[in-house]
């Protein structure tokens, strides 16, 4: 019993989702977070966008009775944004930031379009350079597997801003 | 409670403090004198000299069609001095609940956070609360600026000329074996996730 809690304390999942981004080197680029990290996946929520403010960010929306920010990766990252005339979502991420204000914890949503996969680590992939990533800073690493390349966005650094 | 005014600026709704509102005018005659085209201006109102600020121009990318016949200008008093803002409509004025006010998330840094430090949920709809003080501030870090444009990295990125990629080089793999190299990179959100649901691991 023991070792079963062990296993599942330490299995670690993440979830996959497209970039709305042309490929690169013809392969697909997917954003990568940890299970942990997601929060919410809402699916009809008002955005009311914030005049002045950086390209990158939409906007704010309500959660919970929180006003979170609204951010669009593929903008933040400096990579190209294709417009999908799919169904999208908002799902809410969960990030610590260093200077936090009430217990630490930050939220943003971000603009997906589905579908999201989740997967259970170790997946086979092999990191490759960011070079191609216009505003890497707010990466953590980028991977190439079977069906493309993986970016893992560095939330912290994204709830920083660019300064 | 809290009296705020809401007007609109295009179609997105906006509101400000009643308390420091002085007066809401007609812009007609303004515009007679010629305000279009201008995001700030100056005019004489009560033997005094008066800044009044576009907003319409300031927040909306597209100006064109613009309905002078039912914009006003709303007189305020913001840090001891008189200031104008013209706006698209007003809306109504409203009562609400202390609690219904949240700061403006610290994501936005800059002439946004200047110009909105605070939000309005209002029956169901966010409204952002404008600091007139902010919008004055703004305006002389940018006076140099006709277009009122904030200086915000994202210019540096519209002038950046487009990369054209078609290799992605692999990274020298004996320098990090991959698949643990991810799961390290993840764990520090597993970690924040933890402290921020400490139930997540019971």
């Amino acid at each position: 019993m023991q070792s079963t809690n062990q296993s599942a304390t330490t299995v670690q999942r993440v979830l996959i989702f497209s970039a709305q981004t042309p490929p690169v080197s013809n392969r697909r680029i997917y954003f990568l977070f940890s299970q942990h990290q997601m929060e919410d996946i809402l699916m009809d929520t008002a955005v009311q966008s914030v005049p002045l403010s950086p390209s990158y960010i939409e906007g704010v929306a309500e959660w919970h009775n929180q006003v979170l920010p609204v951010i669009s990766l593929e903008a933040c990252l400096g990579m190209t944004s294709l417009k999908s005339s799919k169904t999208q979502r908002l799902m809410v991420v969960r990030a610590i930031k260093d200077d936090a204000a009430p217990k630490g914890i930050y939220r943003i949503m971000l603009r997906i379009v589905p579908p999201i996969r989740m997967l259970t680590l170790p997946i086979e992939c092999s990191p490759v350079r960011d070079g191609w990533i216009p505003e890497k800073f707010f990466t953590k690493g980028v991977y190439e597997w079977e069906d493309g390349f993986l970016v893992v966005p560095d939330t912290k650094k994204i709830l920083g801003g660019r300064n | 409670m809290k009296r705020m005014l809401l007007f609109q600026v295009g179609t997105r709704p906006f509101g400000i403090d009643l308390p420091c509102v002085k007066s809401i005018q007609s812009v007609k005659h303004i515009v007679d004198e010629g305000a279009e085209g201008s995001n700030q201006l100056t005019r004489v109102f009560d033997y005094k000299q008066t800044s009044l600020y576009d907003l319409v121009s300031i927040f909306e990318k597209e100006t064109a069609g613009r309905d002078f016949e039912n914009e006003k200008l709303i007189m305020v008093e913001a840090d001891g001095k008189s200031m104008g803002m013209i706006v698209s409509g007003i809306d109504q004025i409203v009562s609400v609940d202390n609690d219904r006010i949240k700061p403006l998330p610290p994501i936005f840094k800059g002439a946004s956070m200047l110009c909105f430090p605070k939000v309005l949920k209002h029956e169901d709809t966010l409204i952002l609360l404008l600091a007139p003080e902010g919008i004055e501030k703004e305006a002389l870090q940018t006076e140099a600026n006709p277009e009122f444009r904030p200086p915000t990295e994202d210019a540096e990125i519209a002038n950046m000329n487009p990369v054209i990629i078609d290799t992605v080089d692999i990274v020298d793999e004996s320098q990090c074996e991959s698949t643990s190299f991810l799961a390290n990179l993840l764990q520090t959100d597993r970690d924040a996730s933890h402290q921020a649901n400490p139930t997540d691991s019971k």
